[in-house]
């Protein structure tokens, strides 16, 4: 992108740091998505290692062991509440992702 | 918009300017003084140099020896400020309509009556929210006009302004460009079109091979070209 509007800005004389901001604004929801997949990464990548070695006894546990466990103990409301806040969790990040997605193509057209 | 007076940069004095890339000579010893207001067409078959030869006058790229001075002065930032250029392909900023407007007003004085002005002139103002990347061609290159024509530009060159434009909005753009040459800007125009180059230019530069090879008046030119190059080119036969 910097190489297409640099002979542009370059032509109107825009000053360095109104290029740059301009650069970053007009990048910002590439910039946003690329943030939030690394961010998606990173859960899943360190998701994966909790869920097997996440689970001490005493000193930490685990949402979805911390379900497994409240069912078996039958504290199903407590399990269930767990369950329903990890679901949420899950769902608002990628509703936001794609939300972003949409919204950035409908304005940018990036 | 504020009327300026004619064409304060003219004269435009190019001296023996050569333009090389890696040995390769892409404009080779041009020379030419231009001191006539209106529009000047800049003729050419494709890969005779025509946009760089825009391009060095804007001070985009240097020389690799020569000159070029706009009323007497040697090319730099505070005239390129006076100038504006409109890229073959436009340029346009991912952002809507509007906004593309907003980013080249002078962040002290702009205001939205101003913008919703140049939106207006350019007949975009209905779309002015739109992302300006889902415009169509010819608004696309409209709106690019009008950007350009927003930081009041006291010479405006073009690049090729409608390539790929059909005949409708051929004409808009061609009104435009009367109407701000009759306000005094000088217009420096590259085009291929020689019928748009009839249409428009008061004076005629044709260039081929990366040599200038013709500076007349626009009839002397179409009439009487001097050079077998822009004769067979007039002719619409195919030069190489
Ligand atoms: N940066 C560059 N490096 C090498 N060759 C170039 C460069 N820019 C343009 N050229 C060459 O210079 C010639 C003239 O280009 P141009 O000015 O775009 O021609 P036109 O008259 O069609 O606008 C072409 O042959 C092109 O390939
Ligand atoms: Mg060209």
């Amino acid at each position: 992108m910097h190489r297409e509007y640099d002979e542009q800005f370059r032509s109107f004389c825009i000053p360095t740091h109104r290029v740059i901001g301009a650069l970053i604004w007009d990048s910002r929801y590439s910039l946003l998505t690329v943030t939030l997949a690394g961010f998606g990464r990173a859960i899943a990548e360190v998701g994966a290692v909790i869920i097997v070695g996440g689970n001490i006894d005493h000193l930490t546990r685990v949402m979805t062991t911390a379900i497994a466990l409240e069912t078996s103990k039958g504290n199903l409301a407590l399990a269930l509440a767990l369950g329903f806040i990890l679901l949420i969790l899950a769902l608002s990040v990628n509703a936001a992702v794609y939300a972003l997605r949409a919204s950035a193509r409908r304005l940018s057209y990036a | 918009m504020s009327s300026k007076t004619a064409a304060s940069l003219l004269p435009l004095e190019v001296d023996a300017l050569c333009y090389r890339v890696e040995r390769e000579d892409l404009l080779k010893d041009i020379s030419v003084t231009v001191d006539s207001a209106g529009i000047t067409g800049i003729l050419g078959p494709n890969g005779a140099g025509k946009s760089l030869f825009l391009r060095l006058l804007h001070g985009l790229l240097e020389p690799v020896s020569g000159e070029i001075r706009w009323h007497h002065q040697r090319l730099d930032k505070t005239i390129r400020r006076r100038q504006a250029l409109v890229f073959q392909k436009p340029v346009l900023m991912r952002r809507s309509v509007a906004a593309n407007i907003d980013f080249v007003l002078n962040p002290g004085t702009r205001s939205r009556q101003r913008r919703d002005e140049v939106l207006q002139h350019a007949g975009l103002y209905r779309q002015r929210s739109q992302p300006a990347r889902l415009l169509s061609g010819g608004e696309q290159q409209r709106l690019a006009l009008a950007r350009a024509l927003a930081t009041e530009p006291e010479v405006l060159l073009l690049d090729e302004p409608c390539a790929s434009l059909d005949s409708a909005t051929t004409l808009q753009i061609e009104n435009l460009l009367q109407e701000t040459s009759a306000r005094g800007v000088k217009i420096v125009l590259v085009t291929h079109d020689i019928g748009q180059a009839r249409r428009l230019a008061d004076d005629v530069i044709f260039m081929h091979g990366g040599r200038l090879l013709e500076y007349q008046t626009a009839s002397t030119f179409f009439d009487s070209p001097s050079s077998s190059q822009a004769r067979a080119y007039l002719d619409g036969k195919i030069v190489i």
